[in-house]
């Protein structure tokens, strides 16, 4: 089970309104490498998982995606707060704003929902764990793009700390598929 | 109190906790690492005294401590995605 705590991972006190970064963003919360994404994957392997290291690492991963994703969403809804009519218009929000409102909706930066079919979950455990360790390249070649487009310093600063934690996760994926490979190859005794 | 100051007293919460979060996924992969799991101790001891500080000024961070004194102290603003 999980408890909630009442505090992000890494602090977001985003003071300027920007929805058109709003809109690229957005696609971390419900795009086909964002958080939502990772979480339910990571979450939903776990249970096909060998081991006490393999088990470990997807459910513990797992839950920080899950800040993640809190975040994501917290900076999404802070860069949409008190737009003006003007804003909206402005910003190439209307799309969004016409079914949504400032609310969060998992949907990638085009406006496309999630779909489950953005994770993967087999009884092989090779499989799994190789499909991680690209998904973690993947976000991070994303959060890569966000940093490209930003220019708001409270924005860069958040989006830094999200980018750093899938090189720690992708290494530590890594690591767990190698003690899967070396657990394959030892001799067998009956 | 000031927001300032509440944001910075979380700060020490938040940053105590990232280190001890940081070293359970190191663990996860290299259990035996007696290094590891010494600084995890340390972590986890900074960060209880931290949240046991912030929680006496600002209010509970779980509802388990949730004081028992109504009205309910969980559901008091701020919540973690509101700027303030």
């Amino acid at each position: 089970m999980w408890m909630y705590e009442k505090k992000l991972e890494y602090p977001i006190k985003i003071k300027n309104p920007d929805p058109r970064m709003a809109k690229v963003i957005l696609s971390q919360y419900g795009g086909p490498n964002g958080e939502m994404s990772a979480s339910l994957r990571y979450l939903s392997q776990r249970f096909a998982m060998p081991d006490e290291i393999t088990k470990s690492v997807l459910n513990d991963i797992g839950t920080e995606e899950l800040a993640h994703l809190e975040m994501v969403g917290t900076i999404v809804h802070q860069l949409t707060r008190n737009l003006s009519e003007d804003e909206i218009k402005a910003g190439g929000f209307a799309d969004y704003y016409v079914d949504y409102g400032t609310a969060i909706f998992p949907a990638n930066a085009a406006g496309v929902p999630w779909n489950a079919s953005y994770i993967n979950s087999m009884s092989d455990v090779i499989a799994n764990l190789t499909e991680n360790l690209a998904a973690e390249q993947k976000a991070r070649t994303v959060y890569d793009n966000i940093l490209k487009l930003a220019d708001d310093p409270d924005v860069i600063d958040v989006i830094k700390f999200l980018r750093e934690r899938e090189v720690v996760h992708f290494q530590r994926f890594g690591e767990a598929l190698r003690h899967v490979t070396d657990l394959k190859d030892c001799k067998k005794y009956y | 109190m000031e927001t300032a100051d509440r944001n910075e007293m979380l700060k020490k919460v938040q940053s105590a906790e990232f280190v001890a979060y940081d070293l359970m996924l190191y663990l996860d992969t290299h259990p035996n690492c007696q290094t590891a799991l010494t600084k995890f101790k340390e972590a986890v001891e900074k960060a209880t005294k931290y949240r046991k500080e912030f929680e006496a000024v600002y209010g509970p961070l779980t509802a388990c401590a949730s004081s028992s004194a109504a009205p309910w102290q969980w559901i008091q603003d701020p919540w973690p995605w509101n700027r303030k």
